[in-house]
């Protein structure tokens, strides 16, 4: 190394100093945003308002809204009971997720590695995908009981389909110059996917995971709605308590489901970033 | 380190040459005709030659470069790389790529970028593995080691796209117009780098470019295409001592060389014109 090299060099090592410091600074205002008002007073106001809302409505028809103070006192006197069937709910969201993400996962690497398997498999993934689901839970129901099962096929039905179209084309996605400089190394097929497919499809999975997570929750408690004979569920408590006319009790449910899908679609978007921290549109600190 | 060539290629081939003869590669038109990418294509490059291909657009540069890389099969006519097939040479791992964009894979750091090679068609690796850190170093990417491409200027990311290829010891090493999308000061640079990393490796390199300059500046000889068809005009030797320092590029020779290329890509570029009014595109 020439002295002007080493010099441009220790220079250079000066540049990368103050930009981590500025970048560190930058980090610690972004992370202190959500303390700023014009960060969090749209939401409260809107809050307030829609309160507001509920409050007159409730007060003039009472046989069509409970009022608020009785949906969070509902929540209040049975927490264990919620907890008990939004577990139930959820576990059957997950499962149903998992099943039907490792199935379109598997044939999504099927169809774009093989191309007559996409011939066989895309229109049968599309008539499932523009059937309604709900209209089929019923039929799901007579055919497996009122257990589990019903109830894990029609979630991982829904979930299917954007994880398999959004694999599929994210396992595409790789720019063509990549694979001819790993085809002049001879590469193996089942090292470009695991090695270039796979990883580079990672964006598209997730976008497609965002799409699901809450998807999940809706499948899974349609298929309870639709078991009338349902033990446990958050969709059983819906159906149970509006045969009951207990309406706080819907309420209590519907705003516990809610909540569910928020926390899943904030705990795939945590990954998400976490895992994609090299993708551009994450690259928010440049 | 030295990384002196031996006298067996790293490859286990006997010898790093390049023969393409009567190579004819057609592409069909969305309106059934034909544009002749390589009409009758003869090119023999001896082991250890730096080559530079150039030509205007459509000449059929990439596609012979895609060719001997055996990213794309002749319709008639054959090639040989290390005395073997280009899928031959791949497999033995005698090939280097460098293309046009950098390609690098953005979930990587450089380091991990540059090393992936190792890890893809491993029975063929070289002994011992290079030392990959030192090559980035030598580089001038030592601090980036650890970077995302993303977070790389253009130029640093065809560097590393570079000491990937090279990383592989590669007996023959393509590189498909690597520094188009840089600025002339950069370009400069890196032809500087490359010179320096092939003064160690020796392997043989074909280097398609579209400038005058970088051509010869970095080749041992310049093979001049023309379009319609595809073809070669003229082989041009450059006798210029070794290494060439950016100085070079103002001596009188210098321009003697860079004249000469471009009397004979003008003439081609005219007589093609005129061939392709008269005939139309077959």
């Amino acid at each position: 190394m020439t002295v002007i090299e080493e010099r441009a060099a220790g220079l250079g090592r000066g540049v990368v100093a103050a930009t981590t410091r500025d970048v560190r600074a930058h980090r610690r205002r972004r992370r202190l945003a959500f303390l700023r008002p014009t960060y969090w007073a749209p939401f409260a106001v809107m809050l307030v308002v829609v309160a507001a809302g509920w409050h007159l409505g409730a007060e003039r028809m009472p046989y069509l809204l409970p009022p608020l103070s009785d949906v969070f006192g509902v929540l209040r006197d049975e927490p264990g009971y919620f907890v008990e069937n939004s577990w139930v709910t959820l576990r059957e969201a997950l499962i149903g997720l998992g099943i039907g993400f490792a199935v379109a996962f598997l044939l999504a690497i099927l169809i774009s590695e093989v191309p007559v398997a996409r011939r066989a498999i895309m229109p049968i993934a599309v008539v499932l995908n523009v059937t309604p689901l709900v209209a089929i839970a019923p039929a799901l129901v007579v055919a497996f009981g009122f257990g589990a099962a019903p109830k894990l096929i029609l979630t991982s039905l829904i979930c299917f389909f954007p994880i398999l179209i959004n694999t599929a084309v994210g396992l595409r996605s790789v720019p063509k110059q990549v694979l001819q400089v790993f085809q002049t190394m001879d590469a193996s097929r089942w090292e470009v996917l695991r090695h270039i497919r796979i990883p580079g499809s990672l964006p598209y999975v997730f976008a497609a995971l965002q799409i699901v997570f809450p998807l999940s929750v809706i499948g899974a408690v349609v298929a309870e709605l639709s078991a009338a004979g349902s033990s446990a569920g958050l969709g059983t408590t819906i159906q149970v308590a509006t045969s009951m006319n207990r309406l706080s009790m819907v309420w209590a449910a519907i705003f516990v489901l809610a909540l569910m899908g928020s926390l899943l679609l904030l705990f795939a978007t945590v990954v998400e970033r976490k895992v994609l921290h090299w993708h551009e549109s994450k690259q928010s600190d440049s | 380190m030295t990384l002196a060539a031996p006298s067996k290629l790293g490859s286990g081939l006997v010898d790093a040459s390049i023969d393409v003869t009567g190579a004819r590669r057609t592409y069909e038109l969305p309106d059934l005709s034909h544009l002749v990418a390589l009409h009758d294509v003869d090119l023999s490059i001896e082991s250890g030659t730096f080559v530079s291909v150039i030509g205007p657009s459509g000449c059929g540069k990439s596609t012979l470069l895609r060719i001997i890389g055996g990213l794309e099969q002749p319709d008639a006519g054959s090639v040989t790389v290390c005395g073997v097939s280009p899928k031959e040479a791949a497999a033995a791992k005698a090939l280097g790529f460098v293309p046009q964009t950098p390609a690098l894979l953005p979930w990587l750091t450089v380091l991990k970028n540059v090393t992936l090679p190792t890890k893809v068609n491993k029975r063929r690796n070289r002994t011992p593995l290079p030392d990959m850190e030192d090559l980035l170093r030598k580089a001038g990417l030592g601090d980036a080691m650890h970077k995302l491409p993303l977070q790389l200027s253009g130029g640093m990311q065809q560097r590393a796209a570079i000491v990937r290829a090279f990383g592989l010891r590669p007996d023959v090493m393509l590189m498909d117009e690597p520094f188009s999308a840089l600025d002339e000061f950069t370009r400069e640079a890196l032809q500087e780098q490359l010179l320096d990393l092939w003064e160690e490796t020796r392997s043989t390199v074909v280097f398609v470019t579209h400038s005058v300059s970088e051509a010869v500046r970095l080749s041992d000889r310049v093979v001049v295409m023309a379009p319609r068809p595809g073809r070669i005009v003229d082989v041009i030797d450059v006798d210029l001592p070794r290494p060439r320092p950016a100085a070079l590029l103002e001596s009188p020779e210098f321009h003697h060389y860079e004249g000469a290329v471009r009397d004979r890509l003008r003439e081609a570029f005219e007589h093609g014109s005129r061939a392709g009014a008269a005939k139309g595109d077959q």
